[in-house]
């Protein structure tokens, strides 16, 4: 267990050059510390839809964050209609794909991937969500908020429409 | 007077962009030079180790450079801006 303040650092010092990232991509990222949150509103390059990914660093470094697309208001985890749906990917395999527990953001770098949270990598594959750091190394990388914010933001702008309906 | 050398003239300057960093950092690479190289040795630089690194533009939506092609074949010019992006696939 990370206690929160100490989150709240580590946190902070990644956001220095991610908000340098944003920026330079009018993206209007918030930080909330309170609650160890990022939220940050996307809008769909092939639709101007617009989208809401949410990372929630709870025990950040010490296991994977959470990311996902939340409904507009940010009140729950979204489901498949507040998921983008890929069209072709560009980069190997999707990272945004419909699993057994529901859609998720399919990376070493998302807690949610992991079964022990929902997600369909098993600790005989990845290693479970305390091993993120090391997990997956033939898939994307990403160690520090702004390079997961760049990969997933990489993907998100080859979207198009929703994963699923309403 | 002409002062270009023949060499500077097949070398470009760039602003490389890391989202771990507030800072730029510059790289002077020859035109020719395969995008992959001069993103791993722009990602060392910023202290990345492992992944496929690559490279995209600072555009919105940025585009992603062919890590097989040469920064030339990839337009990319003297002054251009590039962020390091790892080009790894999910699942």
């Amino acid at each position: 267990m990370i206690p929160h303040q100490d989150t709240v650092l580590i946190v902070e010092d990644e956001l220095r050059g991610t908000r340098r990232w944003t920026d330079r991509h009018r993206l209007p990222l918030a930080w909330l510390p309170a609650r160890l949150e990022v939220r940050v509103p996307l809008k769909q390059p092939s639709t101007n839809d617009a989208f809401f990914l949410r990372g929630i660093f709870s025990d950040y470094k010490a296991i994977a964050p959470v990311w996902t697309f939340s409904d507009p208001k940010w009140e729950s985890n979204g489901g498949a209609f507040n998921f983008p749906q890929v069209t072709r990917p560009h980069h190997g395999s999707p990272m945004f794909i419909m699993g057994g527990g529901g859609p998720v953001i399919c990376v070493p770098f998302n807690r949610l991937a992991y079964a022990a949270h929902g997600g369909p990598h098993s600790v005989t594959d990845w290693g479970g969500p305390s091993n993120w750091l090391n997990a997956g190394p033939s898939y994307v990388q990403a160690v520090t908020i702004g390079d997961m914010l760049t990969a997933i933001y990489r993907d998100f702008c080859h979207t198009h429409g929703r994963m699923g309906p309403q | 007077m002409e002062t270009t050398t023949v060499q500077e003239k097949q070398e470009i300057t760039v602003k490389v962009f890391s989202p771990r960093s507030p800072d730029a950092k510059s790289f002077t690479w020859r035109k020719t030079t395969k995008v992959a190289e001069a993103a791993r040795e722009a990602a060392k630089a910023f202290g990345y180790q492992g992944g496929a690194p690559g490279l995209q533009t600072t555009e919105d939506p940025p585009r992603v450079l062919d890590n097989n092609k040469t920064l030339v074949a990839e337009h990319i010019v003297d002054g251009s801006e590039l962020e390091i992006v790892d080009t790894g696939g999910g699942v």
